[in-house]
């Protein structure tokens, strides 16, 4: 597979990851902690 | 004369100040929590007396009382176990609510919205850029020519730019060279921090809980860790937060990779032990052979280095009270003296010095070993073995362990291990990976250059050969083996009876089946031999018969055991590719050097720079393999071998091994490629033809008739 199509692809899941982890922080936040 | 101070020791000692002054009207509540956790340990050591011993010590436990210091409760967190529950249980309900979910990508949005926003500030300067690579670029021949601008710049680097880099890089040696001063900082910032306080809490927590096992006092811990960490967590600004985890970050995934290579390099020499004491590795052209053979050269002195340290624990263990240290420091002595040299001179060696003590026994003709009162003999469980046995074994051992170099190659090998020594027992490093390149030529070895004649057991190239003997142990890499040792057919002019020696009466196959036995000490073979080829049948089929063949099928691309590199490595594609196309577009049109390519180049280099050296410090590729035994018969099994670059090609050896020859041999022309003629046009002509000299052509030529009859 090509370098830079399987990086992007990489880059997607740590996008995603980032995403579900602020997720979490925005739903303490709700909470007021 | 009076010795002028060092002016930088006034600004170590204004840091010092400034941080003291921090202490003082910052972080002035830091002794009060100190005297706290103090009282808290005294408490619980009370608690832990009274619980252990029965002691009746009138206590109050108050390591899990809050901290009556102004610090602030970090997140707002619920004071207690309880609070937090029903707290938790809402968070989840929450979680998974539509609407949540809904606000937060809208939350998102007008993250995005914002940042947008923000971006479009910097719109300008990107359009500037692109504008600036899409002009044309003007031409000229004006060879290293600075512009204007340029030369002022560089005028601002030397005069400016440069002493700011010098006097910081000379503070920080200075700094690292005077550890009082960094220790002090060090100091003062973990009791600003908190840090104290923390570690004697820990140990009051630790005294309460194993008194009490009261789990739940356990949070209660977390929120005083956390709120004694606020005075952290507070001072430091998001942006200081965010280099420290990108440093951590960083640092966690160098780790990574070096764990990750140390793993391959251990399977490797899982590998290497699971082969024989022969070994041909064969591939073609380019897929790695010598390379892997090096490799495997330098993993088997690793591993007869650790082998020869396991075996002599396990003689110690058997005679734990000889004075060990008496007996390597004699052999070590006799090394450095060269009274003995290969293992049949250190038996002989030990062999004398028994003989002594059989003369006239006494503690000092017996290294100090108070023989009458410990024991003489010791039961494995399999024999009764001989102090004197296993200080035969031992020596010998010691001597391979002191040996500097273990290899002998028939091409040049660098090796690096790192002998250390404080003139008691010595130490090897044996790591690959945390080696300094800059330390290279410092700590570098090189193979021994193998003579041929050590190894035959018959006859010798060289009469009177000195060293025709000297081989008893050691590890034999011998690349392009079948050049060496050819097959039948290559040598069917040769013969035993010949006066001449040859490859057919020399014993060197002889000394092949042979070699273990003059290398084997403790059960363990300390002598490997291991060469390469293209095709095992090159080998004649006597002395390929006792190889093993590893054949490598495939060499994998380079691969990164570092994690987390596929955003550097996207942006590093994407600048360089682009760079690199601007850039030959630039040297074909100009000769001069100006401000903007000046640090573009800069830029460029410094992240490409980078990204090699990442993938030259983590970088590995990964060869398939296939093993099956010298008679080929067709038997395999897959392997797999892993190549760390900066094991095998940091100056490891060189792929040319053998260019110096060719490099004399070309010398002798006086031709070279760009005088030869060209083809005329695309049908090579007869005359063309026969300025090949080609077998095949001439072959054509002389069986037709008719061409000859012209």
């Amino acid at each position: 597979m090509n370098k830079n199509f399987k990086n992007i692809l990489k880059m997607v899941v740590y996008i995603l990851i980032a995403l579900i982890v602020c997720y979490g922080f925005y739903t303490c936040k709700k909470m007021g902690v | 004369m009076k010795k002028k101070i060092d002016y930088r020791h006034f600004i170590c000692v204004s840091i010092t100040l400034v941080c003291l002054a921090f202490s003082v009207f910052k972080f002035k509540y830091a002794p009060l929590r100190i005297w706290e956790s103090l009282i808290d340990i005294f408490n619980s050591f009370k608690f832990y007396l009274n619980e252990l011993f029965g002691f009746n010590f009138a206590f109050e436990p108050t390591v899990n009382d809050f901290t009556k210091q102004p610090f602030i409760m970090p997140f707002n967190l619920p004071n207690t176990w309880e609070e937090f529950k029903v707290l938790w249980r809402a968070y989840w309900q929450l979680y998974i609510t539509k609407t949540n979910i809904q606000a937060y990508f809208t939350a998102v949005g007008d993250f995005l919205y914002y940042f947008a926003r923000y971006l479009i500030v910097f719109l300008p300067f990107v359009l500037v850029l692109i504008l600036l690579f899409q002009r044309e670029i003007p031409k000229n021949n004006d060879y290293n020519k600075d512009s204007k601008p340029l030369a002022l710049y560089k005028r601002f680097e030397r005069k400016v730019l440069k002493p700011i880099k010098d006097w910081l890089r000379g503070f920080f040696t200075f700094v690292s060279e005077t550890p009082i001063y960094y220790k002090l900082w060090l100091l003062i910032w973990a009791w600003n921090f908190n840090f104290f306080a923390i570690i004697i809490e820990f140990f009051a927590y630790y005294l309460y809980f194993v008194a009490s096992f009261d789990l739940i006092s356990l949070y209660i811990q977390v929120l005083k860790l956390l709120m004694d960490l606020s005075a952290m967590l507070y001072f430091i600004p998001t942006i200081g937060w965010i280099v420290l985890a990108l440093v951590i970050v960083d640092r966690v995934r160098r780790n990574i990779a070096l764990n990750t290579l140390r793993h391959f390099e251990m399977r490797n020499r899982g590998f290497i032990n699971s082969l024989p004491i022969t070994t041909l590795i064969c591939g073609t052209m380019g897929t790695g052979k010598t390379t892997m053979l090096s490799d495997m050269l330098l993993s088997l002195e690793a591993i007869f280095r650790d082998k020869a340290q396991e075996l002599i624990f396990d003689n110690d263990m058997r005679f734990p009270n000889f004075p060990w240290i008496n007996f390597e420091n004699d052999i070590g002595k006799a090394y450095d003296e060269h009274k003995i040299f290969n293992l049949a001179t250190v038996r002989s060696y030990v062999d004398d010095k028994l003989a002594n003590f059989n003369k006239n026994p006494c503690k000092e003709n017996l290294w100090d070993y108070d023989f009458e009162y410990y024991s003489v003999t010791f039961d494995d469980k399999l024999k009764v073995v001989e102090l004197f046995d296993v200080l035969q074994s031992y020596a010998q051992l010691y001597f391979v362990y002191l040996s500097d170099v273990l290899v002998l190659t028939n091409y040049s090998v660098r090796t690096d291990f790192l002998y250390m020594s404080e003139d008691n027992f010595p130490l090897w490093d044996t790591d690959f990976f945390a080696r300094s390149s800059a330390a290279l030529d410092v700590t570098s070895r090189h193979s021994k250059i193998l003579d041929f004649d050590a190894l035959r057991l018959k006859r010798t190239a060289v009469k009177d050969n000195p060293l025709a003997n000297s081989y008893d142990f050691g590890i034999l890499g011998i690349t392009e083996y079948g050049k060496e040792r050819k097959n039948m057919l290559e040598l069917k002019e040769l013969k035993k009876k010949d006066v001449e020696t040859n490859q057919r009466n020399d014993g060197f196959i002889d000394g092949t089946k042979m070699r273990r036995h003059s290398g084997t000490i403790d059960y363990y073979p300390f002598v490997k031999e291991i060469g390469d080829e293209q095709r095992p049948e090159s080998v004649g089929a006597d002395a390929r018969d006792t190889f093993k063949i590893v054949h490598i099928r495939n060499k994998s691309d380079v691969k990164l055991a570092m994690p987390l590199f596929a955003v550097g490595e996207l942006l590093h594609n994407f600048i360089i590719s682009r760079f690199k196309n601007y850039y030959y577009q630039y040297r074909f049109a100009r000769g001069d050097n100006t401000l903007f390519m000046y640090l573009l180049k800069k830029l460029a280099s410094g992240l490409h720079n980078y990204y090699l050296g990442i993938y030259n410090l983590y970088g590995y590729s990964e060869l398939t393999c296939e093993t099956e035994m010298g008679t080929l018969s067709g038997d395999v099994e897959k392997h797999s071998y892993y190549l760390s670059n900066k094991k095998i090609y940091s100056k490891r050896f060189s792929t040319d091994a053998f260019s110096d020859y060719f490099a004399k041999k070309t010398m002798r022309s006086e031709f070279g490629l760009n005088d030869l003629d060209e083809y005329s046009s695309e049908r090579a002509t007869f005359d063309e033809l026969k300025r090949q000299n080609s077998y095949f052509i001439n072959e054509l030529i002389n069986n037709d008739d008719v061409i000859n009859k012209k």
